[in-house]
């Protein structure tokens, strides 16, 4: 069975940034419905940490905030290609190193997943702060059931 | 020699957060020279007013990804402090192991990522790949991998660690894990003298170049302080009462920059790994101080460049440290302990802890129902900003007949020597369609 990891991204002192780190809590609390094969990890602010997350699987959804110009809380899902190919430029952390020199590093070690997704949430608030704007929370129900859809479409992820 | 140039360093790569350099040189005189930092102002001290006593840790842990261990021990020292509660030798020792485990992946980092670049004539780590230094990204890779287990292991996770909590420790390792963890730490150590003869064959390309000033950090009498110790100066020795921190560490505001300053007995001081040495050197691991003579390196080295050979030094020192102490607790038996238990009331508590950049203070003051009023974090990157401006004014008119790009490159190496964390609590990710 493959290994899966669903990794929450984020900064929650950043108030919509922290929608990651806020979705995978949510997500954990049902992890009996989802198979064994899935792990939930908070990753924080990412960073080159992430290498050493990345290695243990063959598929990873990561959750973060992704400023995509859309409505707030509207979801994208961008492949790895579309990653990669710098189609988006992806910047998952202004500490140490970007996104695109982890999953570099990762392909060069052999180490990448085969399968990498980003789940993005358009934020509307990263200033300083606790806690999400009013719009994200509004949303929240909503991001938890196209969250879920998401992971229940991943290969070896079919929901219990 | 008359010239006009300038060097304008947006953004200093390789390091963590956004800081500036700026060099106006006109007929050969110097007219600007700055270190500017231009973050937004971290408001988390704000943050933690209001919060019950429990939740401080939490909240501290996600300033910093790299330092959220330290984050975490500097908030539960504050917290215990002011709550009067006295933990157990087991967290104790298990505290010490968690410290080291964040210098040592940090440290590494620091070394493997970020400076050896400079020191090997490359923009940033992945083009070794695929060349000569293929083997020597890889042994970085898996020293890192290994502190960030241990991390893991330690404390529950290494971004935000679970298990450290207010009185010990929610969850504690087995003695199957220490056993394994212990394995792997003496596997690493041919790695490490490895990683060092690298750096020491290029240890050439750091500049000569000295500066004296004031070195602040903890020392201890019962050991190489990390974790627990009293604040010491190079230049006026013991400062026991810890919360009368501020008569040491003298914080203030310049004009061009969003961080503040700090200074003590002169007009800056520097802390991290090279204050730690300076102060310490003789209580680190016999195999450390080999590798700190290996590198000609002895106290007091007033050479901020060699900050990154320091690093290399403690993480030497925290490997056999950690041995010693995972030896400790094989000797005595891992026991189930639950955290001691709280009695709340109000007071004030400082906690002060050794962090990879530097010494690190939080502040509380709690009201009778543990509910935080007050706070006040002193972080070591705000502490070296004076040092890095005072070091760049000695250091150009000594340099100003090298090519703009080479002095651009010798300010660049001189910022990451002090492997600063500028924007800790820093996160968003940007997204451009092209």
């Amino acid at each position: 069975m493959k290994k899966i990891g669903i990794i929450g991204l984020g900064n929650a002192l950043r108030r919509d940034d922290g929608i990651g780190i806020v979705l995978l809590e949510l997500i954990q609390k049902r992890k009996k419905e989802f198979p064994k094969s899935i792990e939930f990890i908070d990753g924080g602010t990412g960073s080159m940490n992430l290498l050493h997350v990345l290695a243990r699987f063959d598929i990873v959804l990561i959750i973060d905030a992704v400023d995509f110009k859309g409505h707030v809380g509207e979801t994208r899902l961008f492949t790895l290609d579309e990653i990669y190919s710098r189609k988006v430029q992806v910047r998952l952390s202004t500490h140490e190193s970007d996104f695109l020199n982890v999953l570099q590093l990762s392909k060069e070690l052999k180490e990448l997943p085969s399968k990498l997704f980003v789940f993005g949430i358009q934020p509307h608030d990263v200033s300083h702060g606790i806690g999400l704007s009013e719009e994200l929370i509004a949303a929240l129900d909503d991001l938890v059931k196209k969250l879920t859809q998401e992971i229940s479409k991943l290969p070896d992820a079919t929901i219990l | 020699m008359s010239k006009d140039f300038s060097v304008h360093v947006e953004h200093v790569t390789r390091v963590e957060g956004h800081g500036n350099i700026v060099l106006n040189v006109k007929n050969g005189k110097i007219e600007k020279l700055q270190w500017q930092v231009v973050e937004a102002p971290r408001f988390f001290e704000a943050m933690l007013r209001g919060q019950n006593y429990n939740e401080l840790r939490s909240i501290t842990s996600r300033i910093c990804g790299i330092c959220s261990i330290g984050h975490s021990l500097a908030s539960l020292k504050a917290t215990e402090d002011a709550l009067d509660v006295k933990i157990s030798e087991q967290s104790d020792i298990l505290r010490h192991l968690a410290i080291h485990a964040e210098n040592m992946q940090s440290h590494i980092l620091h070394i493997g990522y970020l400076v050896a670049p400079d020191l090997l004539g490359v923009g940033s780590v992945f083009p070794l790949i695929g060349t000569k230094h293929t083997d020597s990204v890889l042994k970085i890779v898996k020293l890192h991998r290994l502190a960030n287990e241990m991390s893991d292991l330690i404390c529950g996770r290494t971004i935000h660690p679970i298990r450290l909590v207010v009185g010990g420790f929610s969850v504690v390792p087995t003695e199957k894990q220490l056993i394994h963890l212990r394995k792997q730490l003496v596997e690493a150590r041919a790695l490490t003298q490895d990683i060092a003869t690298i750096i020491h064959s290029v240890a050439d390309k750091l500049p000569d170049f000295t500066r004296e000033t004031e070195y602040i950090g903890l020392r201890s009498d019962d050991e190489y302080a990390l974790y627990d110790g009293v604040i010491c100066s190079t230049d006026t020795g013991d400062h026991p009462d810890h919360k009368n921190y501020q008569s040491i560490m003298k914080e203030y505001l310049v004009p061009h920059s969003t961080a503040k300053h700090a200074k003590h007995a002169r007009e800056s001081y520097m802390v991290g790994a090279l204050a730690r040495f300076n102060l310490n050197s003789k209580q680190l691991h016999p195999d450390a101080q080999e590798v700190a003579s290996m590198f000609g390196l002895k106290p007091i080295n007033y050479n901020p460049f060699m900050n990154t050979v320091a690093q290399l030094v403690e993480f030497v020192h925290s490997i056999e440290d950690s041995i010693h102490w995972i030896d400790m607790l094989l000797d005595k038996g891992i026991k189930d302990e639950k955290p001691v238990k709280v009695k709340v009331k109000a007071g004030r508590g400082v906690g002060i802890v050794e962090v990879p950049r530097g010494i690190l203070v939080h502040d509380y003051t709690l009201n009778s129902k543990g509910y935080c009023t007050k706070a006040n974090c002193i972080i070591p990157t705000n502490q070296n900003h004076a040092n890095i401006q005072l070091d760049m004014e000695k250091l150009v008119p000594q340099i100003l007949d090298k090519p703009p790009k080479e002095i651009e490159l010798t300010l660049e190496m001189l910022v990451r020597a002090y492997d600063p964390c500028i924007s800790c609590s820093t996160h968003y990710l940007d997204v451009t369609f092209v």
